[in-house]
């Protein structure tokens, strides 16, 4: 309890800090100019959006692309991007778009409907130059559900659906959403990954595959050119590398310097921390189709045996919310009441694993990721299990193992995370969604209440009014906590390290990996 | 000499058809495949087994390898899983500058460690030849990534001499010819990222270079002792021969045999395996593309990437062996 | 001039000979001791957390500090030497005796099996060894023995190279022919001429690898393929603590500096046998 007490006592302060120097950056105006150099864990080998991966990637692609319509993560919801505005017809099926006008790709090319649906409907015609077999992330664009879409005018488009998708307008805002220039489509063909012209506030300079890209910013871009003149978003696979080109001042910002160097660098007079936004879900997956997690008591007794305060102080440096439930607090539909039952109660977690029949103490394998944080939470997850009468095996996987023992059923309790891509619980919910199907992450359908729950998330995403999609949600959380398919450890409150002279960072889509550069600026 | 030329390279298929196959079999042993690594990030599960069949997972292995094979032998490496860009382009990429590293990185390790194992020995101090000894194999145990972070601490975030990363300033803007920067910059005149790239150059090699160069220094302290030991250089010696003239002519000509071998395998191992000392630099060569590759089980990525490797190890093994025919009259004659 | 060198020569032979593989020697003995005694020796249990007391700086409790943990850095480096040196020790002797095998067969017999041999290496070294070692970790999953596997597979091929390159100069030494050409078995020739000059580069050669199989190990943890999180190990400990080294740099100082101690004293070690076994140096009657 003391614990917590300190960090929530730190974390005033950290908040007063903040206050403090965004009011002394209140004080200026916003400066135009600088080049802005930022490090990502990693840069890809395009950015054809059908293919993209790693974070460096999406960074690069949210900086110079935009859909339809952008997300707002710090309210929910969708905002104007390309599309100035757009209605729903009643049924939820008919989607109309007005497309702004007088707006032109990096490449000079005018953005019209035509050009827009060109793009849209790109990985769904083979006979596009630019179409390349295999192209996975616009599995996300909900293309299997489209009855047609056409441009009526040059700037309408309509979008009629199969069926009714709450979660349609906000996946455009997602990095497979980002509207790709027809002429670089013809001119590149399938190499057009490496010579994105998009329609975003920053455009391509030049692009060093696995090194950086150079990014300037658009002139032309519809909402005004953003402040920098600048960005570089440059690949740092090591945590140690990434702190010392920050300490030595090569770069201005980054999310993926360790947590462990907050409490020096907060100090520093050239770099300074802001938290971002409870936008990551970390939580340990339940095997419920095998022995010993297809038993509801045990896993109670794990969920009661997870002393969230330390694991949150010791594992991630504080930076982390008591969580509730697998939908977070920013998500529609949100229910606090999970915290009261997502917390540490050893007595409570003894009771349940004397009422689970099982012979004590009970094996269990705790399955992890060998990177960041993982191993050490890992560690003292095991640590919290043992103490109530558990028998901990930590299997330490790399990336592609982890996925693929997960995939097939092979781990028992898996830790990993969940992050918010665009502002809708459906994100989160899915994960319930793929109960019984192939290759299901942890598998569904061995519970009891798994027709309940999939009824609920059709209900999600087929209902349009948000306040019933809320109760729709509230359910699904209080379902989720009876059955217990996940135990969450906290939402990840992630530092987003600056330098000084960096200003007006947003926090929110920052915090889930979506950095938006448009109004940060740099003080000379 | 022609005919053990012919022989190797009558081999070199045999070889690369083996390491392909070999590449080939470890990834489909290794736990996890492309779409269960992708899988969580997709949300239709119908459009992901489209993807699947795309790239052939659906079908036995016996199928998926026979088609490998074939599009192997047409020269088709086909394209990334993850990224859809071809591999060939990929290769263009990211072997030229770890090419260059691996280069520097054996010139300082091979000049560092001569010197060191000649003074070692010929000085006939044994203060010199212990600390020599205890530099070098420090060199061995150091982990690489400790070195590389160590020297990043002194030189770039204390002494701002070098850089921390990468290889280029950021932002720096130059032409590709052949994606050889000593080429390129030269060609073109671009003298200022030219400096930028030889300064990104430095920490990286000097860290592969200090690691290896124990090898080296213990390699030819050895073979130099043998040497000087040997009934023909005491002879010489009797014969009162000038010191020096004795050991370059024959201590070091016997030394550069197993160095030789030695740096031969270097240039192997850091084709593909600077994997670390890449990731400590953001250096975007070969190893930190194959390691990525191997976590994320693009498959195209490590059979593609493992072939060069090998054909540029086989290659240059040759190279070494030929060299060991010239300066070796013993292995000429035939048995 | 001239005398006083020879002087200085011998006492360096001297101390080559005996003095510095003692030093190593003992101090080896001593590290080893220490480590099958852990229990023994070590302060604190090296598993035993205190999260009020992380990343606590050397004190007279803690000597060497704490960790992001708690947990006292002197007990688990004290612990930590368990499971690196057994995993390193055992597949440098494996990869040694494997390789020993081929490359004789090879460098001995020549021919075609020579041939095939040698690019059956070439297709294990081709392959790069720490992608080879990752691939394998991956596969039999993470743990002591299967990162000797991975250490040790990829050992095999340089060794062998090694052994064969001894093996081809030392077929044509006169002695060998002499032996040949008198009728001596092959078996006796390799036992007798063959081995014994092998020998000496050969434990130089597996002292330095001892090195490099310490270095691999930690490597594979700094990628994240190493033993278990949490197990007190020094490779783990290095690799773990490199993020940490301008926050808390006594967390990863302390286990690589025990690397760096036990390393040398392995080689110091190996020196000192190598010039004890050499033939030719006895011949000499040094």
């Amino acid at each position: 309890m003391k614990m917590f007490r300190l960090t929530t006592i730190s974390r005033l302060l950290l908040a007063l800090l903040l206050l403090l120097s965004l009011g002394t950056a209140a004080a200026q105006d916003p400066q135009y100019g600088g080049t802005l150099v930022f490090g990502a864990e990693s840069m890809g080998d395009s950015f054809d959006i059908g293919f993209w991966h790693g974070f460096g990637g999406v960074h690069v692609i949210d900086s110079i692309g935009e859909g339809l319509v952008r997300a707002d993560f710090e309210n929910g919801g969708a905002l104007p991007g390309l599309a100035e505005s757009w209605e729903i017809s009643d049924d939820g099926l008919v989607y109309t778009f007005h497309i702004r006008e007088g707006m032109t790709f990096h490449d000079g090319e005018p953005v019209t409907a035509g050009a827009i649906v060109r793009s849209m409907t790109r990985p769904i015609n083979p006979d596009d130059p630019s179409y390349i077999e295999g192209m996975y992330m616009y599995g996300n664009q909900g293309t299997s559900n489209w009855e047609s879409i056409e441009a009526v005018d040059d700037h309408t488009i309509v979008l009629t659906l199969m069926q009714p998708n709450a979660t349609q307008l906000l996946v455009f805002s997602r990095p497979d959403g980002a509207i790709i220039s027809p002429k670089a489509m013809d001119e590149f063909g399938t190499e057009v990954g490496l010579n994105m012209s998009m329609a975003g506030p920053f455009k391509i300079e030049r692009f060093v595959p696995g090194q950086e890209a150079v990014l300037v910013a658009n002139e032309d871009y519809w909402a005004g050119r953003p402040y920098v003149d600048r960005v570089v978003i440059r690949a740092f696979p090591d945590e140690a590398a990434i702190l010392a080109a920050l300490e030595a001042g090569e770069i201005d910002m980054t999310l993926y310097a360790p947590f462990t160097s907050v409490p020096r660098l907060q100090d520093s007079d050239s770099i300074r921390v802001e938290v971002g936004a409870p936008l990551v879900n970390l939580f340990a997956g339940a095997n419920v189709s095998a022995a010993p997690l297809d038993n509801l008591h045990v896993r109670l007794a794990v969920n009661n045996a997870l002393d969230r305060e330390v694991l949150i102080e010791a594992g991630l440096n504080g930076f982390a919310e008591m969580p509730a439930s697998l939908i977070g607090p920013l998500d529609l539909g949100f229910d606090e009441a999970g915290r009261a039952v997502s917390v540490y109660d050893p007595d409570s977690a003894r009771a349940h694993l004397e009422a689970s029949g099982l012979d004590l103490p009970v094996p269990l394998e705790v399955a992890f990721e060998n990177n960041r944080f993982w191993p050490q939470l890992a560690e003292l997850i095991a640590a919290d299990l043992e103490a109530v009468g558990f028998d901990v095996t930590l299997d330490r996987l790399d990336t592609g193992s982890f996925w693929g023992k997960v995939g097939d059923g092979a781990t028992q309790l898996s830790i990993n995370q969940r992050s918010t891509f665009v502002p809708d619980p459906h994100g989160k919910a899915i994960l319930m969604a793929r109960a019984g199907a192939e290759g299901s992450q942890t598998q569904h359908q061995a519970l009891e209440a798994v027709g309940e729950i999939d009824a609920l998330i059709t209900a999600g995403i087929t209902t349009a009014v948000p306040e019933e999609r809320a109760a729709i949600y509230g359910e699904f959380q209080a379902l989720m906590l009876e059955e217990m398919p996940y135990i969450y450890i906290g939402y990840l409150t992630p530092p987003i390290f600056v330098n000084q002279r960096v200003q007006d960072v947003e926090t929110y889509g920052t915090a889930g990996g979506r950095i938006n550069l448009r109004g940060t600026w740099l003080s000379q | 000499m022609i005919q053990y030329l012919l022989r190797r390279v009558i081999w070199l298929p045999v070889v690369l058809w083996a390491v392909s196959s070999m590449t080939f079999l470890a990834l489909r042993i290794v736990p996890g495949n492309p779409i269960q690594t992708i899988q969580n990030q997709v949300m239709d599960r119908g459009q992901l087994a489209e993807v699947e069949a795309v790239w052939g997972l659906d079908r036995p292995i016996s199928e998926q390898y026979l088609s490998f094979i074939s599009r192997l032998a047409q020269g088709d490496l086909g394209l990334s899983m993850s990224s859809g860009v071809p591999i060939r382009r990929m290769i263009f990429e990211r072997m030229p500058p770890t090419i260059e590293l691996a280069v520097v990185s054996l010139v300082i390790s091979s000049g560092l460690g001569v010197l060191a194992g000649v003074a070692s020995v010929t000085i006939g101090n044994h203060v010199i030849d212990f600390g020599v000894r205890t530099l070098s194999i420090l060199g061995l145990s150091l982990p690489i990534f400790w070195v590389g972070i160590m020297l990043i601490i002194v030189f770039s975030v204390n002494l701002r001499w070098t850089p921390t990363n990468g290889r280029i300033g950021p932002g720096v803007d130059y032409e590709v010819i052949t994606n050889f920067m000593f080429f390129d910059l030269a060609v073109t005149g671009n003298w200022e990222a030219y400096r930028s790239y030889l300064r990104h150059l430095i920490l990286p090699s000097v860290t592969i270079g200090l690691t290896s160069a124990g090898f080296v220094a213990r390699l030819t302290r050895s073979a130099m002792l043998e040497v000087m030991r040997s009934d023909y250089v005491r002879t010489a010696r009797a014969k009162g021969l000038y010191e020096r003239a004795v050991i370059w002519k024959h201590a070091m000509r016997n030394a550069l045999l197993p160095i030789m071998t030695l740096q031969g395998l270097q240039f192997g191992a850091i084709l593909g395996g600077a994997v670390i000392t890449e990731r400590v630099f953001s250096y975007p060569g070969m190893g930190t593309w194959l390691l990525d590759g191997i976590l994320e089980r693009d498959y195209s990525v490590v059979q593609g990437g493992i072939i060069f490797v090998a054909l540029a190890y086989v290659l240059m093994n040759m190279l070494v062996d030929m060299l060991y025919h010239v300066i070796d009259p013993r292995l000429r004659t035939p048995r | 001039m001239r005398r006083e060198r020879r002087a200085f020569t011998r006492i360096g032979a001297f101390w080559r000979r005996y003095d510095i593989a003692l030093v190593g020697g003992s101090v080896f003995a001593f590290i080893l001791l220490i480590t099958i005694f852990a229990s023994a020796v070590a302060p604190f249990d090296p598993m035993g957390r205190n999260i009020k007391n992380r990343f606590a700086p050397p004190s007279s409790a803690n000597i060497f500090g704490t960790d992001q943990l708690g947990r006292d850095v002197f007990s688990r480096v004290i612990y930590g030497g368990r499971p690196i040196l057994s995993a390193s020790f055992s597949a440098v002797f494996a990869a040694l005796a494997l390789g020993m095998v081929i490359g004789v067969a090879g460098g001995y017999i020549g021919g075609p099996l020579d041939t095939g041999l040698m690019r059956l290496m070439d297709v294990m070294l081709s392959f790069p060894s720490i992608l080879l070692a990752i691939l394998i970790v991956a596969t039999l999953g993470v743990g002591q023995l299967n990162v000797t596997v991975a250490i040790g597979f990829s050992m095999v091929p340089i060794f062998a190279r090694l052994v064969r390159s001894i093996v081809i100069t030392l077929v044509h030494e006169e002695y060998v022919l002499a032996a040949r050409s008198l009728g001596a078995s092959d078996g006796h020739t390799i036992w007798r001429h063959i081995l014994p000059n092998m020998l000496p580069p050969i434990i130089v050669q597996a002292s330095a690898m001892l090195a490099v199989a310490i270095g691999t190990a930690s490597a594979l943890n700094f990628i994240g393929l190493g033993v278990e999180p949490g197990t007190p190990d020094w490779g783990m400990m290095v690799a773990e603590g490199q993020r940490l080294i301008f926050d808390a740099p006594h967390v990863p100082l302390f286990p690589g500096l025990v690397i760096t101690i036990t390393v040398l004293s392995v080689n110091y070690m190996g020196d000192g046998l190598r010039d004890r076994l050499d033939p030719k140096l006895r011949r000499q009657g040094a």
